[in-house]
Formats: C-alpha cells, structure tokens, sequence
C-alpha cells in the first residue's frame, strides 16, 4: 500500500450538502442569491472531482474509511473507475444545469435550488457508497428531493404527476430495502466489498435477493416494465430538470451494474439473458411511446427511456462478447451527453414559450437557427449518424450483437430508424414549421452549456478512440477482485 | 418466528393495499405498513438473546464481537422510519394539494397525463 489519498470528490457532496442548507437559509432573506450558490457549488463539485478523476487514472481505486473505522466496520467509500466516470459526467452536466436553470427559474428559486443541489448529493452519494446502507439512503435523498421537485409548479400536471412518481418509487425503494434484509441475513454485512466475501453462489434466496434489486434499481433507471414514472416526472418538473433525470436514470444503471460486477459477480448466463430481454423491451417501448408525442418534454423522456435500453442490450451482451461491457460504458457517456443537450434545447424553447407543447412553441417563439442546429445535432447522436458521438457506440454495439444474434442487430437498427421519425417530427414541427413573428434571443448561460455539450458530441463523433480507451479503462477494472482487496487494504 | 411471520402478513397486506385500493390516503398507508414490515424482518434479523451492548475498543474488541448486538440493522431501521415519517408527510401535503386541484381522491380520476 502506498500513501494515503485524499478522495477529494467525497468533500463535493458534503459541499453541496451544505449549499441546500446554506441556499434554504441565505435565501429567505435575500432570493436573488440562491442560483449563485448553486453554480458555484456545482462549479466546486466540478474541480474537486477531476481531482479526484487524476487520482484515479493513477492509481485505479480510491479508497477513503470515514472516522477511521476499518473497513467492514466504518462507512467506506470507493472510487474506482466505473463510479468516477459516471461521476465525472453527472458533476459537469449538473454544473451545465445550474447553469441553465439560472435564467429558466424565475420564481421560487430558493425551493428548486435547495431542491436541485439535496437530486446532486443524492446521485453523486449513490456514485461514492462503498456499503448498502448509504446506496440507500442516498437513493432515498434522490427520491425525495426529486418528487418535491416534480411538484414545482403545483398544478394539475405536476401534482399528479408527483403524486403517482411517490407511491410508485416509495415502493421500488422498500424492495430495496427488503433485499437489503435479506443480504443481512445471509451474510451479517452491508459493506459491498465484505458481502461479495461472505455471500455465497449457492444460496437459494440469491434469485429472490437479486429479482428485487433489479426491479428496485430497474425502476431508478425506467427499464420498462418500471418505467411509467419517468415522462409523468419529467413533464412534472422543470425542463433543466430533465437532464437531471436522465442523470438520476443513469445511477440506477451505475447501481445494477455494481451489484453486478462487485457484489454478485454473476456469471449465470440466463440472467443476461434477462437482462437483454428487458433491454429490447425498453428500447422498442420506449421510441414507440415518443413517437405518438406532442410534448416535447415527454417525447425527450421516452427517447432517453429508449437509449437506456441501448446500454442495457450492450450491458447483457457482454457476458457473450467481451466488447459488449465496453459499448454499454461508452453509450452510457453519450447518452449523458446528447440527452442532457436535448433537454438543455427544449428549456430554452420552454424559457421563450412558456409552454412544452411542440405546437404551441412553433407559433409564440422563434430563436437564431443556432439553437435548431443543435438540437438537430444531439436528435442525430441519439439516432446514431456517423461523425457524432452516438455513432461510435452504437456501431460497437451493433457489431457486437452481429456476433451473438443477428436478429438483434436488426431491432437496434429498426430503433435507431424510430429513433430518426420521432426526431425528425420534434424537429419539424418546432423549427420548420414555425410560424412566430415574435424572436428572441438565446440567454448566454444557456447557450454556453448547449454549444460546449454540441461541441462534446461532435469531438466525440470523429475521434472516438478517447471514448473507446475511456470505456476500456473501466472494463479493465471490473473485477471484483481489486475492489475488494482496495476496500480491505491488502 | 412469530417476528418473521408478522413481517410477512404485514407486508402481504402493505402490498395489497398499495397495489389494489383506489384511494391515496389507502395507498400511503398501504405503504406504511409495507415499511414496517420490512423494518420488523430487518429487527428480528438482527436480534441476539441475551446479546451485549456494541461499546467496542481496541482492546476488548476479539471478546465481545462474538455476543455483542450488531447495531447495523437497528441503525438502518431507524434512518429508514426517519425518511418514510418524510416520505408519508410530503405525501399527505400533496394528497391536500390533489383534492385541491382535482377535487378527488381516487387514483384512477387523475388523468391529466396519459399516453
């Protein structure tokens, strides 16, 4: 073992912790203050996890046992590529939201930003926990902030909206809790690196145990049979908070495949079997759903609803052809970009037209063509045209298919061309068609995340190699066998 | 045993309530029992007859790790009663504001979204 390291990222939780607390305070007095607190927050959270970003690419895990308690005993939490990755993406989309939302929230800051910065602990904590018991807590932080952001704008659609997202995901998060029951009566131990110790394969409670996780985390990451919330959700809540949505679907996804590859480390092929099953499911689902769309805030929560399926067909592939794991990284970082891009566009429609349905933008507002390029750009990455970055990981993901089954091969691409209809009829009707006398201009703190996140997609599309090494930097690490020896410092 | 056999009748009837009652007040106290449920299984899990409390040092730690109470469990039930007394407050706060705008409380009669 070499010297300590510091696990600066884990200080950007409690950063943002301290800013909910600190923007519910200040902010009573003085409204106009609390957007600041959230963009330096999230700016902070940035810095500190690149830090934690360089330290991890030079040492692959990052270790850090809170108060000093060894390993099975105190809270440990863990950095190792996987969550790094997906932790870099979620601080710099978060930062990019707060950022957006600085001109999109004119009222009631005070609760959205104390709201928004409780959704970015609750993601980012899931991303740090080393043990079940702080998944779920952070989870439940996630689940909480976010119904009560649903809620925002307190009329019929939100309320309902919030309402159905509560009893539906209060009881995923129970299920949760229950397996989490059972793990501790198998094995005594919540930590995650102890439990895949302890637990055994022949265990006949493991089906069960693992059944409830994945429809627990399932219904995080809106895998299809658990996915009803999501559009509800995402019309309920401000559109910034959108991205934040497909951020939080995203630690679902972080969760099942950590229960994967640490804790379980399954190797019973039937269950990828499953798992590819659930995946075609969510991908045709969810592009059929955004076709039939006059909301553009749904018809964005079926299309990323759809591209998780992509990451999970790529995911169940991987235990048939080695390249699969690395496709299912790789579609995970531009399914955080292109989608967060989308979102970031439809908020500035929204901010100019005060409305989500696609009609009525197209006649109250019109924007510089910028705004219609980039959406057009990330529509085109979620389809997967090549020079973009969706292009690169779902090509990887067809090939690898092609290997295993053809047949899924075919329905990826039939989905990409679903893919094109629906955005190509959100793009028609909002930026074709408009008929608005009245322009207006792009806020430049919304312009600048749009082209930064444009400009990502496209550096992404033609030199995918970084991507590709990104992602195999991950797989690499996957064994459960450095984890554990990182946890217990052998 | 009689524990186990209390967590699962109230999580059979936690479940039902939840899943097959219309109204939202049923709902969420479809949900409270399901939780507690859960948080008598996870108890009874972790209890020791005649265990010790967990006071834990250097030095005495190889002693009494074999007969002391795990506090995992108790520790984990009790963060977990804290965030549904919040989940179940937040839900009735908007359950007033759900009868406000739609004057109802049945689940089925809210259909402002659909498809």
């Amino acid at each position: 073992m070499g010297d300590k390291i510091e696990m600066f990222s884990f200080y950007a939780i409690l950063i943002l912790l301290a800013s909910a607390f600190a923007t519910a305070v200040i902010g009573i007095k003085r409204e106009g203050v609390a957007p600041y607190i959230a963009i330096a927050s999230t700016f902070t959270a940035l810095v500190l996890t690149l830090l934690t970003l360089r330290d991890v690419i030079a040492n692959r895990i990052v270790t850090m046992q809170i108060g000093g308690w060894l390993a099975p005993y105190g809270i440990t939490v863990v950095m190792d590529p996987l969550s790094i990755v997906i932790t870099s993406i979620v601080a710099t989309i978060g930062f990019f939201a707060a950022l957006v939302s600085f001109r999109f929230v004119e009222e009631r800051k005070v609760e959205y930003y104390t709201l928004f910065s409780l959704i970015m602990v609750g993601i980012l904590g899931v991303l740090h926990a080393g043990d079940m018991f702080n998944l779920f807590v952070f989870i439940e932080i996630l689940s909480i902030a976010s119904y009560s952001l649903v809620a925002y704008h307190r009329d019929k659609i939100s309320i309902e909206a919030s309402i159905k997202y509560l009893i539906m995901s209060s009881f995923a998060t129970g299920l949760i809790l229950l397996s989490i029951a059972f793990i501790y009566g198998l094995t005594g131990t919540l930590n995650m690196a102890d439990i895949a110790l302890k637990l055994g394969t022949e265990s006949g409670l493991l089906p069960i145990i693992f059944g409830l996780l994945l429809t627990g985390f399932g219904f995080k990451a809106a895998l299809v049979p658990f996915h009803a919330w999501k559009p509800d959700a995402v019309m309920g809540a401000p559109a910034p908070i959108g991205a934040i949505f497909v951020l939080a679907s995203l630690a679902g996804v972080y969760a099942i495949f950590r229960m994967f590859f640490t804790v379980f480390f399954i190797t019973n092929i039937s269950v990828y079997y499953l798992i590819i099953g659930l995946s075609v499911a969510t991908m045709i689902v969810g592009a059929i759903l955004a076709l039939q769309q006059t909301d553009i805030l749904r018809l964005l929560a079926y299309a990323s609803i759809s591209q998780v399926g992509y990451i999970f067909l790529a995911f169940g592939i991987g235990a048939l052809h080695g390249f699969g794991y690395t496709a299912a990284i790789f579609h995970l970082i531009n399914v955080a970009i292109f989608d967060s891009l989308l979102f970031f566009c439809a908020a500035v429609l929204i901010h100019g037209a005060g409305s989500s349905d696609m009609h009525k933008i197209s006649q109250s507002v019109r924007f510089s063509p910028i705004l219609g390029y980039s959406f057009m750009i990330g529509m085109l990455a979620a389809v997967g045209v090549p020079l973009l970055n969706g292009f690169a990981s779902k090509w990887i993901i067809y090939i690898t298919t092609l290997y295993v089954q053809p047949l899924l091969t075919i329905i990826a691409l039939l989905v990409s061309v679903l893919t094109l209809a629906y955005g190509v009829k959100a793009f028609y009707i909002m930026f074709l068609t408009n008929s608005s006398k009245k322009r207006m201009r792009i806020p430049i703190t919304m312009l600048v995340p749009i082209l930064i996140l444009v400009a990502a997609c496209v550096f992404l599309g033609i030199y995918p190699q970084l991507g590709v090494q990104i992602s195999e930097f991950v797989v690499k690490n996957l064994a459960n066998i450095f984890y554990i020896g990182k946890v217990f410092g052998i | 045993m009689l524990a186990y056999i209390a967590s699962m009748l109230l999580l059979i009837i936690g479940a039902y309530t939840l899943v097959m009652k219309d109204n939202l007040i049923k709902k969420i106290m479809g949900l409270s029992v399901f939780s507690s449920g859960i948080h008598i299984f996870l108890i009874s899990l972790g209890y020791r007859a005649g265990g010790i409390p967990p006071l834990l040092t250097n030095l005495n730690f190889n002693q009494i790790s074999a007969i002391m109470v795990d506090p995992l469990p108790q520790a984990l039930v009790l963060t977990s009663i804290v965030i549904n007394l919040s989940i179940t407050a937040f839900a009735m706060a908007i359950i007033v504001d759900v009868y406000r705008e739609f004057g109802t409380l049945n689940i089925k009669k809210l259909k402002s979204l659909r498809g």
